[in-house]
């Protein structure tokens, strides 16, 4: 590879990933907030996640881009919380969920915290399937609003 | 299981939101793969989720954008060196076999390279250099005031001896 394809390749590569930045950026880092919310830790996280090297060839992937860089970013800010000891945000409602507020709920728990389906079933008291089902009614709530 | 009831299980939102284990994942993708109903439906929830996802924008400071700019452009350069030196450590082999080839440097470079430790050396050798001519213009002056002090002594010497004449 000469230097003139070396240099268009890192223009191609850099203009790629600045053009996601451009386009989702606001988005991945609305939910790297909801994570963590401390700012500071919020941008580092963000700016892992438009240079991660598997971004690239996550995207590339057929399907919907957005969702790929939406299921990143979480995944990046659910492990920089890890990392870096930060405490579990806490749920909006303590003891068990009405059936009101359930769907939000297991919504938080799963997206927001990191809970597996499994450990949000165990904590809630409810089968796997009913876990389940409290996220598509969380759906059905976002379709409707 | 029907269409209707893994539509209505909640597994595809879960899959979309990446809460589901691996083997999960495999057996939901399967099932797409296998029903384009499911495809289809699977699509619908992703442009709603996509939606509801950027309702919630927050807008990132202004200067992150160069940052990423920056760490991107040092990223591929990086894996470009990490590529070149794999392809060395593979090309010597065939360098060694055919003594034929040569490769072909073109200099238009004038200046020289050194090794840059020989930066401390020529600050090392010009500090001394300087102390040593200290040092000489110090020991010269001393000896022609010395020289000149012994004449002067002389001089004394020589009016003492000098026999006084009788008027």
């Amino acid at each position: 590879m000469d230097e003139r394809e070396r240099a268009l390749q890192v223009t191609n590569t850099t203009t790629d990933q600045l053009a996601l930045y451009d386009r989702y950026g606001s988005m991945a880092y609305g939910i790297i907030l909801q994570i963590i919310p401390q700012p500071q830790q919020a941008e580092k996280v963000l700016v892992e996640l438009f240079t991660a090297s598997d971004l690239q060839s996550s995207v590339a992937y057929p399907g919907n881009i957005a969702l790929e860089i939406i299921r990143m970013a979480r995944a990046k800010a659910l492990e920089a919380r890890d990392q870096s000891g930060l405490s579990l945000m806490q749920p909006e409602t303590s003891g068990i969920p009405s059936k009101t507020n359930l769907p939000e709920v297991v919504f938080d728990m799963t997206f927001r915290q990191g809970y597996s389906i499994d450990a949000v079933a165990e904590k809630l008291q409810l089968a796997k399937g009913d876990v389940l089902k409290a996220i598509r009614d969380y759906y059905v709530f976002l379709r409707q609003a | 299981m029907k269409t209707s009831e893994y539509k209505s299980s909640g597994i595809l939102e879960a899959y979309l939101l990446g809460l589901v284990s691996d083997t999960e994942k495999q057996g939901v993708e399967q099932m797409i793969t296998t029903h384009p109903d499911l495809a289809l439906y699977v699509e619908e929830l992703e442009v709603t989720l996509e939606n509801r996802f950027m309702q919630g924008v927050v807008p990132p400071p202004p200067d992150l954008r160069e940052l990423v700019k920056l760490r991107a452009d040092q990223q591929v350069v990086k894996r470009n060196k990490q590529t070149d030196r794999r392809q060395e450590r593979e090309q010597p082999t065939q360098s060694t076999t055919n003594s034929t080839d040569f490769v072909d440097v073109k200099v238009s470079n004038t200046h020289i390279q050194v090794h840059k430790y020989w930066r401390v050396a020529f600050i090392a050798v010009f500090i001394l250099g300087k102390i040593f001519l200290a040092f000489g213009l110090y020991q010269y002056f001393k000896g022609q005031a010395q020289e000149q002090e012994i004449e002067r002594l002389n001089r004394q010497i020589q009016q003492q001896t000098t026999p006084i004449t009788p008027k």
